[in-house]
Order: C-alpha cells, then structure tokens, then sequence
C-alpha cells in the first residue's frame, strides 16, 4: 500500500498551511537570533586573530576602571596615595632660559679666594623641577643626583687648595669656609630653614640656601673628601658633624653626641670648625644627628589592562613602572604582581618578576600577567622588595570579571 | 786485564754518550708541541672579554719547564741544541711573564677596581680616585709586561727553531702585543673615570 502524505497532521488554527520545507528554515532563524542575541550581550571582539588569543570584551565608554559588578572591568587603576604630599619651595623657582657663570668668593687664612662657576641652565632647571620625594633630608647627601658634577666641584677645591700648598686639615677648613661664604646664604634669623631640601649641587647652582641645604651640601663635600661628615640638625638650626682625634676635641666649643661630633657651622661666614652663632645656642639642647648612607628606595605607579579572556579566568597585563627615587641605586630589586579577592574570597594569583639594577632618578618598566576568576571582585597588588627596600605594597582599585 | 775489554768498554762509552745526544734531542723535540699549545691558551685569552684562566697555559708552562729542567740537567757544551734550547727557554720565560700577567697583575688591578666601588659607594670621592688612579698604573704595568714578554719572543733567532714553530713565534708574539694593546685600552677606560 502507498504511503499518504496528510496535511492534516499540522494544526490549521491560523488557517494557512505551512509547508514542511519551512521547519527547518524557522530553526535556523531561530539558532541564528540566538547566536546574534548572545554576541550582543557580551559585546564580544575578537582579539587579534594573528596570536590566536580568544574573544575579549569590548573597551567601555569611558575605560574609568570601575564597572558594575556584571561587567568585566577592563582597565584597572592604581588607588592613589592620598598619604603623599611632597613638599614645595616658600617662593616658586623661576626657571633659567640661558646658562650662567657665578663668582664665588671666600676668605680663609688671610686671604681672599674666588672661583667662577659655570651653572647650565638645563641642570638647574632639572634640580628646580625635581620632586622632594626622600622621607629625611639626610637622604640627600650621598644622592647620586649631580654627584658628578659636585665631584668636578671637589676636584677643583683640591686642586686650588693643593696650588696652595694647604695640608689634609687646611684643605677641609678652606672648604668650610667656601660654602660658609655662599653669596645667597640665608642666615641671620632664628629659625633658618624651610622643608623643601635642596640637593648639594643644586644649592651651589643657587650660589647658598638655607642651612639645611648648606649642611648637605658641605656633608657632602667633605664626604666626598673622605671624612665622615653627618648632619645635625635641631628644630631651628641645621649643622654639620664631624669625628676629630680626641686632642683638638679638647680645644672645640661644640662637640655634640656620645660618640663627640664636632659642630661644623655651614650657613655664616667666620665661624670655625666647633664654633656657632649665639643665636643657636638654645637650639643645641637637643641635637639630631643623621648618619648619611646609601639608602635605596622606589616608587612604583601601574595600571593593568584586560588582554585575554576564558570560561575560568580573565588575564589582565600590568604595566607598571618603577622609579628609583632613593640615595644611590636600586639593585636586585623583586616584584610580585598579585591578583587577589577583594570580596573576601580566598584565591590568590601571584606572578614574580626581577628588576635589573636602577640607578638613582632612573625608571624601569616592568610588565606582567595576572590571572583573575571570572565572576570575581578583585585587586592587584604590586609588592617591590630589594636590599634596603622592605615589601612596599601599591594597590589597585577594586575590579570585577 | 784482558786486551779485548778495553774495546768493548769504549764501546759502551760510545754508545752511551751517543745515546745521551738522542735523548736531548729526543726531550728537545717533545718542546714544540707544548710551546704551540701554550701559544694557543694565550690566544684564548683577553682582558677585556674577561677571560683569565690561565690554567692551560700554565699547564704548558709547567710541561715546558719540566722537559727542559730535564735537558738541562744532563747538557753540557753541546753545541747542536743550545741555541734551540735557549730559544725555547727564552719562549717559555715569555710565557711565564704573560701568566703573571693574568693571574697576578690582573688580580690586582681587579682587587683595585673593587675597592673603587666599595669607596664609591661610601661617597668618598678622594679615596675613590686613588684606587682607580692605582687601577690604571696597573693596567699601565700590565701593558708594560706584556710588551717585555713581545720583545723576549723578538730576541729568539727564527733560525733556532724548527720551521713548523715558526707560526706559533709569530702567532705568540702578536698574542702579547695584543694583550698589551687591551691592557692600553683598560687604562684609557680608567683615565676617562677620572
């Protein structure tokens, strides 16, 4: 018997007859809505097919960083450091246009000394522009920011004390006695200093400062002599301290701390090593003393941007960049880039990376992968250690995946 | 005694003296090859690369001596190997010089230079220039000894020696004035330091 093909197994409600052939056409209208439907939730790009990485979400508008939690973040921050505020000169620093020539003049043993130096107007405007970012002004010392420079500096005081014929003693008094004679020392009142610390050439390129920068800078220069010079500083006055044999401790005014500093004035002319203005006498009763050392230190800024996403994970590449804002450089440095729960969860990602050596005031770039569970609240943290540089921690935002 | 003896003991004598000319000749021949070893282990080495183990050179060295020690002992007014053997003391002399060199002169202009830094690090200027200032006198007796060592290997009369050390004379010699020239070049590094 021959089968029969009945339209009558179909419903006639609307009264139109559908053919069959029509069936498989709705489903694949059907499955392509679906398809559509789902690309457009996701905002879905496919990442640069060459590479062969996955789809990733599409940029939002505004790339703030911060999203609602059913949207995957995808450029993360870093949370500034609301703690950090550097500290700025009492009068703006006007920026110089051209190179100059400074004479210095100084009177020491009878005679009258001067030497002219050449200030290039790009150095001075760098040291003017520099940020204070050391936590003492101890820190500038033995910076090796100019150290070149103050080392020419040095050089040529030897030579002249040399052509005349002064002894190791002489020598360091004659260069005592040059800053003491800076033409713009600012001396005269009680309290003689401001907390914007200059750095020991820059306080040359000035022609003087106050005596927290003069006592930098002839730390630094006597220092640079091989005496271990260090700075003494009280609430009004800033000094410079030195070790003598015990015989001419003896005959000194002023021998400061247990281990007998002798007091060296760097602000005012015609005060002799142990000696100091009246005027800083009761200031003495409680002397700092600051041994200057190498004391390495960065900072660290970052941001990080989704590159990569599965079913599990989203992976977001750090950027961060580490500048070596201590005294001397940073060496053997590590940073662990981490991805950790911010909502209380206990996962943690953890991506360690080693640092070639930074000089002083240098940056270094650094980049890493992080990997983040999809659906969670999230932060990163870079955490930089080192000789001398103990865990510093740099947070992120809070993101979601 | 009987009359026979005498011949067949000046016999022994002949064939002993003779064979004490084979043997020089026999240990003399065994120089060569160390003196071409030696002078390939100098080549191998540079100041500036960093490469100072001397450890094969003198190894060829210490050979070199051994075999003509041994020369020495039982020569006597031989006239067929004394200039060879002269040439070849000479030759290892200039070796021995070169050895020093890397192994002592080196050692303390390195030593002088890590004294540098711990100064440098100590922000002690003064001092700092006096070890770098001693670096490069060192670097300038380094230069100096190896230039010696070049015109050693100069005194030594091609002649002297066989002709298939003839390329290892040179080759040696241009091995001294080479590192002569790189010792200059360490002492110039220094002089801009200053």
């Amino acid at each position: 018997m021959k089968p029969v093909r009945r339209e009558m197994a179909l419903p006639r409600s609307s009264g139109a007859r559908i053919p069959l052939y029509a069936i498989p056409l709705i489903c694949l209208l059907l499955f392509l809505t679906t398809l559509a439907g789902c690309l457009e939730s996701e905002e879905m790009i496919i990442a640069s097919q060459s590479d062969g990485l996955p789809a990733v979400p599409a940029d939002d508008a505004t790339g703030s960083g911060v999203s609602a939690p059913s949207q995957v973040t995808r450029v993360v921050s870093q949370l500034p450091d609301e703690n950090l505020i550097l500290p700025a000169p009492d009068k703006p620093i006007t920026l110089k246009d051209s190179n100059t020539a400074e004479i210095y003049r100084w009177f020491y043993g009878g005679s009258y000394y001067s030497w002219t130096m050449y200030v290039p107007a790009q150095g001075y405007n760098y040291f003017a522009t520099l940020p204070r970012d050391k936590p003492d002004p101890v820190d500038y010392v033995m910076s090796d920011r100019g150290r070149t420079e103050l080392q020419h500096v040095i050089s040529e005081l030897i030579s002249h004390s040399n052509h005349q014929g002064f002894s190791e003693r002489e020598r360091r008094d004659f260069i005592i006695a040059f800053v003491q004679s800076l033409p713009h020392n600012q001396w005269g009142s009680v309290h003689d200093y401001d907390n914007y610390p200059k750095y020991p050439i820059q306080t040359l390129y000035d022609g003087g400062g106050d005596s927290q920068d003069t006592s930098i800078l002839l730390t630094s220069l006597l220092r640079l002599l091989g005496y271990q010079a260090v700075l003494i500083s009280t609430p009004d006055h800033y000094m410079v301290g030195l070790i003598e044999p015990e015989a001419y401790r003896d005959e000194r005014e002023w021998v400061v701390g247990a281990e007998g500093y002798t007091v060296i004035e760097s602000n005012h002319p015609g005060y002799s090593i142990g000696r100091l203005p009246t005027q800083y006498r009761r200031a003495m009763a409680k002397p700092e003393i600051k041994i200057p050392r190498r004391n390495p230190d960065i900072d660290l800024h970052f941001h990080a941007r989704l590159i990569y996403t599965d079913q599990a994970y989203a992976y977001y590449q750090v950027y961060s960049t580490i500048t070596s804002t201590g005294t001397g450089p940073a060496n053997d440095l590590k940073v662990i880039f981490t991805g950790q729960a911010a909502d209380g969860g206990s996962w943690r990602y953890d991506e360690m990376k080693t640092v070639p050596d930074i000089p002083e005031g240098e940056l270094q770039l650094v980049e890493a992968t992080v990997r983040i569970p999809r659906n969670a609240e999230a932060e990163i943290v870079c955490t930089v250690s080192g000789p001398g540089i103990k865990d510093k921690k740099y947070f992120s935002q809070v993101f979601y995946t | 005694m009987h009359r026979g003896v005498i011949p067949i003991f000046m016999m022994i004598m002949a064939v002993v003296l003779v064979s004490g000319c084979i043997f020089n000749s026999d240990r003399l021949s065994q120089v060569p090859p160390h003196l071409a070893d030696a002078t390939d282990a100098l080549m191998d080495l540079d100041l500036l690369e960093g490469k100072v183990n001397t450890f094969t050179l003198d190894d060829e060295i210490w050979m070199i001596d051994q075999l003509l020690s041994e020369i020495e002992a039982i020569l006597e007014d031989d006239e067929t190997t004394s200039p060879q053997y002269d040439a070849y003391l000479t030759w290892n002399n200039a070796f021995r010089l070169m050895s020093q060199v890397f192994k002592e002169d080196y050692m303390i202009y390195q030593s002088h230079l890590r004294q540098a830094d711990r100064f440098y690090d100590d922000f002690n200027y003064v001092a700092w220039r006096g070890e770098i200032d001693h670096a490069k006198n060192q670097a300038a007796r380094m230069s100096e000894k190896s230039r010696n060592a070049a015109y050693m290997v100069d005194t030594i009369n091609p002649e002297d020696i066989p002709g298939d050390l003839q390329q290892s004379l040179r080759q040696s010699r241009s091995a001294m004035m080479e590192i002569a020239r790189q010792s200059s070049t360490l002492e110039d590094n220094l002089k801009k330091r200053l």
